[in-house]
């Protein structure tokens, strides 16, 4: 049988000098801040949402142990997978439209033009709006007397009551999702964008490439990593949608645009029942990170040039 | 705050830090100061108190109350601050529902100040009007702060009382409102909404919306908490403002026919505190009347005791009427479960009823399912 190993089957271990010995110990100390910052504020934090989940009582005051009891009465509860699919909704409908929109604009501004910096401020801008701020703009331009309403109505469409029906209350919340995240993403795609070495376009024009077969057959399969950074960014955030509902909607009408983290809010903050909403993190936790390894999977492979 | 200086200047040993924490965080706010050990030594506590008595972080006052302070208050009012076999709280203060309205307004349509709810209706319908002719209505009768968001179950639950039913049973274990007089109470200010169209409907606008309407002359009627004035001296200050007491619906006791919703909150003591005859002697002062006179006139609210009340705005028209009304208040349930869990469910009862999911009897029994569910445990 023929040996595919490429490696040596026995090699003499190199002992480490003294240089580089420090080197191994400086870079230890270089990350050993945000280690600890990682271990105080995301891994300790998680571990104890771990132990409360097994316990019943309120944010003050002594728990008691209640085993799985947390668990199940969530699974048995129909509206925490009426949340869940809300947040299924978002990702469907942000993510796709979000993914074009951002991937378009980056293309524009993949070029360099004397009006480039100008766009790339403007489309940086929403970025810098606090999420408040966003979401009231958007509720009055979606209320009833908004001026999107007005349009419609000046265009003789009905003007629909937005924010008071579950689907396009959804839909507005949606909006001001992708308006605030695109701005990642495009500067994302604009860097990834920018990094293709121009021989492969060059190569394309001289073998008469259209501009189509050369963005489906160079620029997508070339911005795979990319687009995968963002597809996961994207899920992510939208099973994390929390602050656009809280302040448009307050997970409104009748529940329909409430999320699931809105829930955990609702259950550990408001309703002081911290076991419970314990109980639904490290269930949304697993949720997101089965999903998170399906998508990393799916777009395995890396490519080079 | 002013009571602070004059509590400064009789008691110079004691050093106050006043804290103002805002209503919005006031839940995620206490609940982290008393989880971390840091709880402020005396803090205001609502209705709310039992989760944080249940967990043992209040001292029990109980050692410390006069029977001069005692006396102040009724018997009643003590039961609200009691729980666990402890006194939680010093009643403090009350804010009991009036109704506001437009005197301008009433005015123009010579309209009485109702006194039953048949004339509340008539009037709220003879000041409903759609003023341009666009088929729209831009004027309204009344309005009830169940416009968007979270609903406010205390701008329903008056009518509940005044119909002759309760928050809950009397043992406790069920809604006291899944019953005739409930399912009348419910229905009859939800008809306002959805049937007679003498209040904005839900979604029709947002409750800042409503409330310049108001400001603005559009609103006739606003049934809300005394302090609700305060913001309209200060929004609206040419409005010509009136206030009257809840008008009478069918209980047949005189005085719960009138019942309005009055949040009680009282003062306590933070179990941890290092200070405690530091925290008491703070606690003490601000129960005398004049010196709870002096936050409580700041900002638009009553003492706990009616006669207080009654005292210290005899010359006010607006807040008279408010102090009139603290005999026919109640208050939510003394149970940690209500705000947690109960809360919750009827928000979504009331929603689900104002947008026509459910009728009115199907809602409430739906809702009384779970509670009872909920108050078995």
């Amino acid at each position: 049988m023929k040996n595919t190993n490429t490696e040596p089957a026995l090699r003499p271990k190199r002992r480490r000098t003294g240089v580089q010995k420090r080197e191994i110990a400086s870079g230890y100390l270089f990350i050993l801040p945000f280690m600890l910052l990682l271990a105080v504020f995301a891994i300790l934090p998680i571990f104890m949402t771990f132990l409360q989940s097994f316990e019943q009582g309120g944010t003050v005051g002594p728990r008691t142990f209640v085993g799985l009891k947390n668990y199940m009465t969530i699974l048995a509860d129909r509206k925490y997978l009426d949340y869940l699919f809300n947040n299924f909704l978002y990702i469907v409908m942000a993510l796709p439209v979000g993914q074009v929109i951002a991937f378009g604009l980056a293309l524009y501004l993949r070029r360099s033009t004397l009006l480039s910096p100008l766009f790339e401020t403007i489309y940086f801008m929403p970025l810098l709006i606090s999420m408040v701020a966003a979401s009231v703009m958007m509720s009055y331009l979606f209320s009833v007397n908004g001026p999107i309403n007005y349009l419609l109505e000046l265009m003789d469409f009905a003007a629909p009551n937005w924010l008071n029906e579950p689907w396009s209350a959804r839909v507005v919340i949606v909006i001001l999702e992708i308006w605030k995240g695109c701005t990642f993403y495009i500067y994302i795609y604009v860097a990834a964008l920018r990094g293709i070495p121009n021989d492969y376009y060059e190569v394309g024009l001289i073998e008469g490439a259209s501009s189509w077969q050369m963005l489906c057959r160079v620029t997508l399969p070339l911005m795979r990593n990319s687009i995968l950074l963002c597809v996961v960014m994207s899920t992510i955030w939208q099973f994390q949608l929390f602050d656009s509902v809280y302040t448009t909607t307050y997970g409104g009408p009748l529940n329909s645009t409430k999320s699931i983290v809105y829930a955990i809010y609702e259950l550990t903050f408001k309703n002081n029942l911290t076991g419970l909403g314990a109980a639904l993190s490290m269930l949304f936790l697993v949720i997101i990170l089965l999903i998170t390894a399906l998508q990393l999977k799916l777009n395995k492979g890396d490519i080079e040039y | 705050m002013a009571a602070c200086s004059g509590f400064a200047e009789e008691h110079p040993e004691i050093e106050v830090e006043f804290l103002v924490t805002p209503w919005e965080s006031w839940n995620e706010k206490y609940s982290s100061a008393f989880a971390g050990g840091t709880p402020p030594d005396v803090c205001y506590m609502t209705e709310g108190f039992p989760s944080f008595a249940s967990a043992g972080q209040l001292e029990d006052l109980t050692p410390y109350i006069t029977e001069e302070l005692r006396a102040k208050y009724t018997d009643e009012l003590w039961k609200t601050c009691e729980y666990n076999g402890i006194t939680a709280r010093v009643p403090f203060l009350n804010l009991t529902s009036i109704v506001f309205y437009n005197k301008a307004m009433f005015a123009e349509e010579e309209i009485e100040i109702p006194q039953t709810w048949d004339e509340l209706l008539a009037a709220a319908k003879a000041l409903t009007k759609d003023t341009d002719g666009d088929g729209k209505t831009d004027q309204w009768g009344f309005f009830m702060d169940l416009l968007r968001g979270e609903m406010n179950l205390h701008q329903i639950a008056p009518f509940i009382y005044q119909s002759g039913a309760t928050f809950l049973n009397e043992d406790g274990t069920a809604l006291g409102f899944n019953n005739p007089e409930g399912i009348r109470g419910i229905q009859y200010i939800t008809d306002f909404m959805v049937k007679d169209n003498v209040a904005p409907a839900i979604g029709s606008y947002s409750a800042e919306e409503a409330q310049q309407l108001f400001y603005d002359g559009k609103v006739a009627m606003y049934a809300q908490q005394c302090q609700f004035g305060q913001e309209v001296k200060i929004n609206a200050p040419d409005l010509e403002l009136g206030a009257f007491m809840m008008p009478a619906g069918p209980n047949p006791n005189e005085a719960m026919s009138r019942a309005n919703y009055g949040g009680n909150g009282g003062l306590s003591m933070a179990a941890a505190s290092k200070e405690k005859e530091a925290a008491w002697t703070f606690i003490k002062f601000l129960t005398f009347e004049e010196n709870g006179a002096i936050y409580l006139h700041a900002n638009n609210m009553l003492d706990a005791s009616a006669e207080v009340s009654q005292r210290i705005w005899a010359e006010d028209e607006i807040m008279s009427v408010a102090a009139e009304s603290v005999p026919n208040s109640y208050s939510t349930p003394v149970d940690p479960r209500w705000y947690s869990q109960v809360d919750p469910i009827l928000k979504l009862m009331i929603e689900e009823i104002l947008r026509g999911a459910k009728d009115v009897e199907t809602a409430v029994a739906d809702a009384d399912a779970q509670v009872k569910e909920i108050l078995a445990q």
